[in-house]
C-alpha cells in the first residue's frame, strides 16, 4: 500500500507514514553542506492524534509515503451513539467513528441539508473531518430579555443542538453564522 | 505568471553590480580571469556531490566545480587566477540550494589558507560593506556552540549530543564520525554563525580535508576553511594539496565511501592527476556561492530569488 520517496523530493503538504500512522509534512527543511552528508528535517503532524514531531532523514534515507486522500461527502445520519454515516456524490457510504467526528457533529445538519465536508481517508479508514469554515444554523431556543449576569452575551440553542454565545439581540427563529473551529458566533444571517 | 523570472529586475541590476565589483577587485590585484570547460569527461570524487550526466558518446558530465580544470591551468604556469561560472550539482534542493548555481572560484599562488582568508575578508567588506570577519578554529566552534571537542568525542557521545540538540534521526545507516559532526554543524551550529559579521572556520579534521593539504606539524588537521554569514555557508577554501600520490589515495578513499553508500564512482580525471605529477605550485584556493552572496546582500529568503529560474 505504501511507496517510498527520496528524502529530497519531500515537500510541505506531503503525507508520510511514520510508525504506521499518517503524518502531514508541515515543513520540510533540506540541508546540504558543501562537503558532507545532506539531510532533510521534516516537521510532522500526526493526522490521527494531531501531535507534532520532528524527524531528520540523512544520506540515502527514503521516506514512506502514506496512502491518504480526501473526499467530499455529506453527513447522512447517526447510525448509533458511536457512528455517523457519510455519503459521497456517487452515493457511496462510509461510517465515521465517534472518535473522529465527535466534536464537529454539533455543527452539521443531516441529510439534504448537510454542508459539504472533507473526509480524510487513510486507506479505507476515515481519520479526520474538515468542516466548512462557517456554517449557517437556525436558533431554536433563545432566552428572552437581557441576561445581565452573563455580561453582553447569552447562550442560544441551535437546530443541531449546539449551544453558542451570541449577542443579546438574537432571537429564536433567526439564522446565525458560526465559526466551526472555535464554535464562536460570527454574525446574524439575513 | 510562471513565465516570469524568479529574480526581479532590480535584483538582476544588483547582481550585475556585484559581478562588476568582483571583477574590479581581481583586476586591481592582477588576478587573471579564466574560463574552463563546463562539459567534462570526468568529475570530482566527493562522496556527497552528484554530477548531472550528459548522454553523449562517451558519457560526459556538467562540472560540479571548476577546481580540477583550474589546477591544470595553475600547473601550466597561469599564475593566480579566478573564474565566475555556472556549476551543477544534482539533487541539491532547499532554500539555499539550486541544481544550477553560480560560483566564484579563485587561486592565489604563494598563499596559504590564512592569507586567502584575509583576502576574502577584504572582498566581503568591499562588496557587502560588512564588518571585518571573525575567525574561529573548527575545534573552538564546536566547543563554543555545541560544548564538545570534535577531535576526541566518541560516536556514542555524538549520538547523545544529537538527541540533546533535538535532531531526531530516522536512521543511523552508514553514518561516520564526520557525518555526525556535519549533522550537528548544519542543524545546530550553522544557523547561529556569522549573524553580526562573516565568520571564518578553519583547520578542519584531516578526515574532512577534501582537497586541502594536512597541516605541517599537525596531521590531525587540514588547512581548510569555510565562511559563514547570516547562518548560511558561503565559501569553502584550502591551502591546496599538491602531492599527487596523496591525491590518488584520497580518490581511492572517496571511491570506497561511495561504494559503501551505494553510489557509482565517476571516471577519474587523469589530466588533473598528470598536472599534479607535473607540479602544482604552492597555492590556496576558494569557492564562493555568488547567488548566496547576493541573497545576503539583498536580504533575500530563497536563493532562487537571486538568480533567474
Amino acid at each position: 500500500m505504501a511507496n517510498s520517496e527520496e528524502r529530497t523530493k519531500i515537500s510541505n503538504g506531503n503525507k508520510v507514514l511514520i510508525a504506521n500512522e499518517p503524518h502531514l509534512v508541515v515543513n520540510a527543511h533540506h540541508a546540504k553542506p558543501g562537503k558532507g552528508v545532506g539531510s532533510t528535517t521534516l516537521k510532522l503532524k500526526n493526522m490521527i492524534t494531531g501531535s507534532v514531531t520532528e524527524k531528520t532523514y540523512q544520506g540515502n534515507d527514503t521516506v514512506e509515503m502514506a496512502d491518504v486522500f480526501e473526499k467530499k461527502m455529506k453527513f447522512l445520519y447517526k447510525e448509533s451513539d458511536e457512528n455517523a454515516v457519510f455519503m459521497d456524490e456517487n452515493y457511496e457510504q462510509i461510517i465515521v467513528p465517534k472518535s473522529v467526528f465527535e466534536t464537529q457533529s454539533q455543527w452539521i445538519k443531516e441529510g439534504e441539508d448537510s454542508p459539504d465536508c472533507i473526509i480524510t481517508l487513510y486507506g479505507d479508514t476515515p481519520i479526520a473531518i474538515t468542516l466548512p469554515i462557517y456554517v449557517d444554523l437556525e436558533v431554536v431556543e433563545a432566552p428572552e430579555g437581557r441576561q445581565m449576569a452573563s455580561g453582553g452575551s447569552k447562550v442560544v440553542t441551535l437546530e443541531t443542538g449546539a449551544k453558542v454565545h451570541t449577542p443579546q439581540f438574537i432571537k429564536a427563529g433567526q439564522k446565525i453564522r458560526v465559526h466551526t473551529e472555535s464554535g464562536e458566533y460570527k454574525e446574524k444571517v439575513k | 505568471m510562471t513565465w516570469r523570472p524568479s529574480a526581479s529586475t532590480s535584483t538582476l541590476q544588483a547582481r550585475a553590480t556585484l559581478l562588476h565589483s568582483i571583477r574590479k577587485f581581481f583586476f586591481n590585484l592582477g588576478v587573471l580571469e579564466v574560463e574552463t570547460p563546463i562539459l567534462a569527461s570526468s568529475c570530482g570524487s566527493d562522496p556527497y556531490i552528484e554530477p548531472l550526466t550528459c548522454h553523449t558518446e562517451p558519457i560526459s558530465y556538467l562540472h560540479t566545480s571548476p577546481e580540477f580544470a583550474m589546477k591544470r591551468l595553475l600547473a601550466a604556469g597561469s599564475g593566480s587566477i579566478y573564474q565566475i561560472c555556472k556549476t551543477f550539482r544534482a539533487g541539491e534542493v532547499g532554500k539555499h540550494h539550486h541544481t544550477e548555481f553560480s560560483m566564484l572560484e579563485w587561486y592565489r599562488v604563494g598563499f596559504n589558507h590564512h592569507d586567502l582568508m584575509n583576502e576574502m575578508n577584504d572582498l566581503l567588506q568591499t562588496i557587502l560593506s560588512c564588518s571585518p570577519a571573525a575567525k574561529l578554529s573548527y575545534r573552538d566552534m564546536f566547543l563554543e556552540y555545541a560544548q564538545l571537542d570534535p577531535f576526541t568525542i566518541s560516536i556514542n557521545a555524538l549520538r547523545k549530543a544529537l538527541v540533546q540538540f533535538n535532531i531526531n534521526l530516522n536512521s543511523h545507516d552508514n553514518l561516520t564520525h564526520d557525518d555526525y559532526l556535519n549533522l550537528i554543524l548544519s542543524h545546530h551550529i550553522e544557523p547561529k554563525l556569522g549573524l553580526l559579521a562573516p565568520v571564518f572556520i578553519y583547520d578542519y579534521p584531516s578526515s574532512q580535508s577534501a582537497l586541502a593539504r594536512l597541516q605541517p606539524g599537525d596531521p590531525t588537521t587540514a588547512a581548510r576553511f569555510e565562511v559563514y554569514m547570516n547562518g548560511i555557508e558561503l565559501a569553502n577554501g584550502f591551502h591546496e594539496l599538491t602531492d599527487a600520490s596523496e591525491q590518488r589515495e584520497r580518490f581511492r578513499s572517496d571511491a570506497r565511501k561511495r561504494e559503501q553508500i551505494g553510489k557509482p564512482t565517476p571516471a577519474t580525471d587523469h589530466n588533473f592527476l598528470a598536472a599534479l605529477d607535473h607540479g602544482l605550485p604552492d597555492c590556496a584556493g576558494v569557492a564562493l556561492g555568488i547567488d548566496r552572496l547576493l541573497m545576503i546582500l539583498l536580504e533575500l529568503d530563497d536563493v532562487r530569488d537571486a538568480m533567474m529560474v
